[in-house]
């Protein structure tokens, strides 16, 4: 056999090795749910220069997370994920009325939520009664041995949620994403869909933050669309760009970073940035 | 029947009153043209009268009924001074723009077959079907106007609001532009046009309002040159193009 035969071999069957282990096939699930969710709600995000609400919501997931765990710690009742997903949502709801209701204009609701939900976090993570399930490193950049079962039917579940919203929605959020003004005067509820938008991300947020963590969700939301925006000249095909972006890095950072031995999170993020600046050489070809 | 009427308006931006006691109407069917200087209130009154601003007093109403209570958003189509702005660098081709135009009738439904046969009718009376499938930004400012206007005509309006469609378009491509304006107005749609080219308005429309804060005329199109509403709305820097003094 030659040398490369041989490494094949030994890819194989760590591959078939790696599919037999429950915790990489919930890895690999969760990966798939990430790589079609983000790209989709990015295309939009991004469009409307708000790339950043993805980062901002990851840190409030990070206080709904720890505050999961305190009410695990208080009433015993183990469903951090979707303790999370309530105060992501409620935490979006807010970003969404302050934008809309007081003066704080650009980007400072997305700092104050940003900033918020992380202090939450390390507020109640020093509790003394609050035990994480892992450390806080897992959190922060993501840990997909956490996943426990009843985790992944509830990232499957708001990956559901999301991508069907978005087929019913798609030409509403397009219409308020290319032109807010015309889209009103045509009685689309811009404000409704707006709300819309930033409630789902919150949802994708926190299906992914096992995946990626809270430090490095947003990029699922930006790095594909960017990619994309390099290659496609029509909008469903941009769609469908970031999502094949999407799964390639999430999908090949997951099998990868159990190959390497490395950690995953920083693995998509790092594929899907190299696939972006291949897509950046490609245009100026 | 008045596709547009607008009984004594008065609006503020806080403590500072842009409209006051503003009056006009447009028949069914009629161009009818919105002119002023610069910062005289007429983008402010547009928006009152398609319904996204609430006057202070006074009410507008469109097809009959208080503007901003309208809900049948495809009766009015839309062009506005630089629409969309950021949205252009969006990988968005010209067919998905028009498209947009069929949101308000189509709603949470898939687009069907009329959704489809409409937007390349629109594509076809905008003259822009063989650019159908390049991108936007892609666009000179006089094709991308066309496809904005393709997009509010897929929608069916009987009512055409534009807000200076024509600012940073060459002077050819504007009359064009114009003309193919003049063709859906004789087609029976309503035109309501805000244009800072006073020649190309008196020339164009049939009916006219000049605002300033309140109303200095409000007649005939034709008349406008010579009343004395012209020369009090501009002072005595009156222009012939390009707007307020």
């Amino acid at each position: 056999m030659t040398g490369a035969a041989v490494v094949f071999g030994s890819v194989v069957d760590d591959l078939t090795r790696m599919l037999s282990l429950t915790f990489m096939q919930y890895a690999l699930v969760a990966a798939v749910c990430a790589g079609v969710a983000g790209p989709l709600l990015g295309s939009y995000l991004v469009h409307r220069g708000m790339a950043l609400v993805g980062d901002a919501l990851g840190h409030v997931t990070f206080g709904g997370v720890a505050l999961g765990f305190l009410v695990a710690a208080l009433v015993g009742w183990e469903q951090p994920l979707l303790v999370a997903l309530v105060f992501a949502v409620l935490a979006a709801l807010g970003m969404q009325h302050l934008s809309v209701h007081t003066d704080a204009y650009g980007d400072v609701p997305v700092a104050i939520l940003l900033t918020g939900g992380f202090a939450v976090g390390v507020l109640v993570i020093n509790f003394d009664s609050v035990r994480l399930a892992g450390s806080i490193e897992d959190y922060l950049f993501g840990n997909v041995v956490l996943l426990s079962t009843t985790d992944l039917y509830v990232v499957v579940a708001l990956t559901v949620a999301v991508v069907g919203t978005v087929a019913v929605t798609h030409k509403q959020l397009l219409y308020i994403t290319f032109d807010r003004e015309a889209a009103g005067v045509s009685r689309v509820k811009v404000g409704f869909y707006d709300t819309l938008l930033v409630v789902l991300a919150a949802g994708f947020v926190v299906a992914s933050i096992y995946v990626l963590g809270v430090i490095l969700v947003a990029a699922m939301l930006v790095v594909p669309v960017a990619a994309a925006m390099q290659t496609a000249t029509r909008f469903r095909q941009s769609m469908v760009h970031a999502v094949v972006v999407g799964e390639f890095s999430a999908v090949g950072g997951v099998v990868a970073a159990y190959l390497l031995d490395l950690v995953v999170g920083p693995t998509i993020v790092l594929i899907a940035i190299s696939v972006y600046a291949g897509s950046v050489l490609y245009s100026y070809a | 029947m008045k596709t547009v009427e607008v009984d004594d308006i008065t609006f503020a931006y806080g403590d500072d009153e842009v409209l006051t006691d503003v009056s006009f109407s447009i028949d069914e069917g009629g161009y009818h043209a919105l002119v002023g200087p610069n910062g005289a209130g007429k983008s402010t009154l547009l928006k009152i009268v398609l319904g996204k601003l609430v006057p202070d007093e006074g009410e507008a109403r469109l097809f009959d009924e208080t503007a901003h209570r309208f809900k049948d958003g495809a009766r009015i189509g839309y062009v506005s001074q630089n629409a969309p702005g950021a949205g252009e660098r969006m990988p968005v081709s010209v067919r998905e723009v028009v498209r947009m135009g069929r949101v308000p009738r189509a709603g949470l439904s898939r687009f069907r077959r009329r959704d489809t046969e409409q937007v390349d009718k629109a594509l076809r009376r905008a003259g822009i079907a063989e650019i159908a499938d390049r991108q936007i930004g892609s666009l000179s400012g006089g094709q991308r106007q066309r496809a904005y206007i393709a997009r509010a005509l897929a929608g069916e309006p009987d009512l055409l609001a534009l807000d200076e469609p024509t600012v940073g378009v060459d002077a050819e491509a504007r009359d064009g532009f114009y003309d193919l304006l003049g063709e859906l107005n004789d087609d029976g749609i309503t035109v309501l046009l805000i244009e800072h080219d006073i020649e190309t308005v008196v020339e164009r429309a049939e009916t006219l309002t000049c605002v300033n804060r309140t109303v200095f005329y409000d007649d005939d199109a034709d008349g406008f040159l010579g009343s004395d509403g012209f020369v009090k709305a501009y002072g005595k820097g009156t222009p012939s193009t390009g707007g307020a003094p």
